[in-house]
């Protein structure tokens, strides 16, 4: 048992990690960054578990032992020496540092990132140091504070530095194979399988001249404006029937080269739709475009190409254009680690990135937010044509703009990472780079950035559930004794369960079950009057005024009266009932008297009467019984959570009714006792004015009568009419178990759904 | 760039307090996962089990997590040499210390451990100092 809870308690532990964000490094720096953009949820996490934690031990650790164990294991120190600030020192940097402590790595585990892996192992490697260097060690000594000060210092800065460093070097290979050079080209205008692609905004300047076998395409063709918004990509349908045209045949010995009239804008609109199509990987960017194609004194031609149109069935890569929602949440997002899947790099001129021109069809200025600044232009040699920067000079540049997005609190990503590229157009360029493989922005979506949230409403009902779900294993792990689990699951204690934790917890009685009569010192006059009440209690009994109810009116103590209990109410959360104050008048008085009663009566057990275990559902009073007319014997007895007490005349007794208790008279004469609720004492004045305000409206409810005629309070009457419902459902219980059981929990099933999903498919 | 989540962050917190009160009820125990999984680096002892649990059900935990919402376990910020030296720091920190968050700071303060306002205040502390200077006086991690 105590391994299953131990699996649970992980299992809940790592739940709780997830849902509030200790999992998210980002956000725990974000934590931890004070002096920046400081993002306090964190404070939340730790103070929720500390509330709950809390308020638990207190209760828990006044327990003699814990459920499962014979002892509580708590560490017992409370001196703070130089290895424990020490050790929170070395373990708050590497904190800081990556944004892991120990429970999120391992709950990031299951990520699967490489990075979480390395972590994990390091911080394993780290404990065993530790379990080496202190087994050899002394336990009195103690690290030199200025050696491990150096040692975080040192970490620190290799850690930065580290950091800092150029980025990894440029991929030639990806280079060659996606920029080609007019030398390149020219050489192989006339080899089957290469498609040189010429890409204009009209056809006027490609009828003028083009690149030998060149087909030309249109870059309306592969962008569209729907409404005010430009640059849409078609679909893949309308590019499917574009790439045909075009005779691509997407076999693996193609070779797509092209290339623009403009500087490359054209030419990169093209090679993105070919990547949305899956078509791409065979293509490549002609360096110099069309201008250096002219520059360098290559043929050209107004011929024009017979093409055989394709027939390819490209598999389309929707994921090349990403979405704005993924694009909003990247925004808040965008890293620099190895794990970062993207950075948002703007590649418009940077005039339209910091918002002081506005740029064409586009309605708010600016960049999204996160996006570092990467114009494409900066990409190429200066000069008339344009030619990509060599390798040297791009790392160069990513550098620098790899530094000054981290200044701006932004970062560029290095190579392993994808990119996307919020101008539709110079996505390319970096990919030819060897940079980055280029992602684009769909335009389409740009009018509706949605950022994606947290359900808030669903996790408030997943915390209220959670907090129900504990309240309710508090109430039954309470005490010694308790319902089989089955039963507290329907048990009316369970639907009280909250509320009476609230109670409980700021109850200045002590939590147990049997309380002193002493700390209740305005019960006295009871005890001390108690063979006036006596006499009118046995004139009562006598006339055959103490019974059970004869209908279904008495919701409350209804399971009780075909087991041997019969009372005569005096008073129930109200005034006294006009009977009581008729038939016994001191006994009124006396309880009038006493402002803390809410509740009383003459109860009486029948010879041979018994009522097994069961829980009161309201914590808000206890409960207190003063001994009249009793056999005076062991065999009347209580059983308080398994403490036995055995009723006296004139004795009394105190007690926490929530408590699992059972009662039993094996001897042949009735027990009469006088039997009251009085207010738990209750130290917060919010919960003692909640617990007042329920005892005058809520608990009054299931008032009822001794005599025809009075008042029977709302519940009992509802209880009436319900109970004529719950007969058949009994007798259905008696002709088929499983068919009862499978509608009440049916029935709870459906009602746990309802409260935690309904309407959060409309919020969502 | 993080967002402010006090309502979601709230509710894990909830769960990580039931968590952690779950194991000092039932097994008497504190949920310290730094005690927890130091304590299997150890030579197998009789609470080997428990321990071994207790990590299980926090890598299940995570696989749930992950299969339920994947953007709540984020990617790491920094690169693999500051992962590497800040996995050394954790590791060797919180034994030297004896607790993490989860000991020191829910489990302890959760018990008014003067030890333990001490170990927090002093982690959270060192962790703000490190992230200031990387971020803002180095100008680098993030």
């Amino acid at each position: 048992m105590s391994g299953l809870v131990a699996f649970v308690s992980g299992l809940l532990f790592a739940l709780g990690l997830g849902v509030g964000g200790m999992t998210q490094p980002s956000k725990v720096l974000a934590f931890l960054d004070v002096a920046g953009d400081w993002d306090p949820s964190l404070a939340f996490v730790l103070g929720g578990a500390l509330l709950v934690y809390f308020l638990v031990g207190r209760v828990a650790l006044a327990w003699p032992r814990p459920l499962f164990d014979d002892t509580f294991h708590v560490p017992t120190r409370r001196d703070v020496d130089g290895r424990l600030v020490l050790g929170s020192v070395l373990f708050g940097a590497g904190w800081g540092l990556a944004g892991y402590c120990p429970g999120p790595a391992l709950v990031s585990l299951a990520s699967g990132r490489a990075t979480v892996f390395v972590f994990v192992a390091a911080m394993l490697a780290g404990m065993w140091i530790f379990q080496r260097w202190n087994a050899r060690t002394p336990a009195a000594a103690t690290l030199r504070p200025a050696t491990a000060a150096s040692l975080v210092a040192l970490s620190v800065l290799a850690g930065a530095q580290s950091g800092d460093g150029a980025p990894p070097g440029v991929s030639a290979g990806m280079r060659e194979q996606m920029l080609v050079d007019g030398g390149w080209l020219a050489s192989r205008v006339d080899q089957p399988g290469l498609v040189v692609l010429h890409v204009g905004k009209s056809r006027e300047a490609y009828d003028r001249a083009h690149v030998p076998g060149a087909r030309f395409v249109a870059f309306g063709g592969v962008a569209k404006s729907r409404g005010p918004i430009p640059n849409e990509m078609p679909s893949a349908g309308e590019l499917t029937a574009l790439a045909r045209r075009l005779g691509i045949t997407g076999e693996p010995d193609e070779r797509i080269v092209i290339y623009g009239e403009d500087e490359g804008l054209l030419a990169a609109r093209v090679f993105v739709a070919l990547d949305a199509l899956g078509l791409a990987g065979n293509a490549a960017l002609l360096d110099g475009q069309w201008a250096g194609w002219q520059a360098e004194g290559r043929p050209v031609t107004t011929e024009v190409p017979a093409v055989a149109a394709s027939s390819v069935a490209p598999r389309p890569r929707p994921e090349r254009i990403a979405s704005l929602a993924a694009v909003a949440d990247l925004a808040r997002r965008a890293t620099g680690s190895p794990d970062a899947p993207v950075a948002l790099v703007d590649a418009r001129p940077r005039a339209q990135c910091d918002g002081s021109e506005a740029g064409d069809g586009v309605p708010r200025p600016g960049h999204v937010a996160g996006a570092v600044s990467a114009f494409w232009k900066e990409d190429l040699q200066s000069g008339g044509v344009p030619r990509l920067r060599p390798a040297d000079e791009l790392r160069a540049l990513r550098g620098a703009r790899r530094r000054a997005g981290r200044r701006g609190g932004r970062v560029l990503p290095d190579r392993r990472a994808g990119v996307v590229h919020l101008s539709t157009t110079a996505g390319a360029h970096c990919a030819c780079d060897g940079a980055s493989r280029p992602v684009l922005v769909a335009p389409r979506r740009v009018r509706r950035i949605e950022v994606p949230s947290v359900n808030a409403a669903f996790l408030l009902k997943l915390s209220l559930s959670g907090t129900f779900v504990a309240s309710v294993l508090y109430v039954h792990f309470r005490g010694r004794e308790r319902l089989s689990f089955q039963r507290q699951l329907t048990d009316h204690s369970t639907f009280l369960a909250p509320l009476n934790v609230l109670l409980y917890f700021f109850s200045n009685v002590p939590a147990r079950p049997i309380l002193d009569v002493k700390d209740f010192p305005e019960l006295a006059p009871l005890r001390e009057n108690w063979t006036t009440i006596r006499d009118e209690a046995r004139r009562l009994y006598e006339a055959g005024h103490v019974r059970a109810s004869e209908r279904y009116d008495d919701l409350g103590f209804n399971s009780f009266f075909r087991k041997g209990w019969k009372r005569f109410y005096l008073k129930w959360y109200g005034a006294p009932l006009p009977s009581a104050r008729d038939l016994c008048p001191k006994t009124v008085e006396l309880v009038e008297s006493i402002p803390s009663i809410h509740g009383a009566m003459f109860t009486l057990i029948e010879p041979k009467g018994k009522v097994g275990g069961h829980r009161d559902p309201f914590a808000g009073s206890v409960r207190y019984h003063l001994g009249l007319i009793t056999p005076n014997h062991d065999d009347c007895c209580i059983w308080i959570d398994g403490e036995r007490y055995s009723w006296r005349d004139g004795e009394d007794l105190l007690f926490d009714e929530t408590y699992l208790h059972r009662f039993q008279n094996m001897t042949d004469q009735p027990r009469i006792i006088f039997f009251a609720d009085v207010e738990r004492p209750i130290g917060n004045p919010v919960v003692r004015g909640l617990n007042r305000w329920l005892i005058r409206h809520a608990v009054g409810l299931t008032a009822t009568k001794n005599v025809e005629g009075e008042k029977i309070g709302f519940a009992n009457k509802v209880f009436g009419v319900v109970y004529r419902i719950r007969l058949p459902l009994k007798r259905l219980k008696q002709a088929n178990r499983t068919a009862y059981y499978a509608l009440k929990y049916g029935a709870l099933a459906a009602a746990l759904y309802a409260l935690l999903f309904a309407g959060s498919g409309v919020l969502r | 760039m993080s967002d402010f989540t006090p309502l979601s962050s709230f509710a894990g917190g909830t769960l990580i307090g039931v968590a952690a009160a779950l194991l000092l009820v039932a097994n008497g125990r504190i949920a310290g996962i730094s005690g927890i999984v130091g304590g299997l680096l150890r030579k197998p002892s009789a609470d080997t089990p428990w321990r071994a649990l207790f990590v299980a059900g926090l890598l299940a935990g995570g696989l749930v997590v992950q299969s339920m919402r994947p953007a709540a376990i984020g990617p790491s910020v920094v690169g693999y040499p500051l992962l590497v030296t800040a996995g050394l720091l954790v590791g060797f920190g919180t034994q030297l210390g004896s607790g993490c968050t989860s000991g020191h700071g829910v489990c302890g303060i959760g018990r008014l451990s003067p030890r333990s306002m001490v170990a927090t205040a002093t982690f959270m502390l060192a962790g703000a100092v490190t992230t200031y200077v990387l971020r803002h006086l180095l100008g680098g991690g993030s």
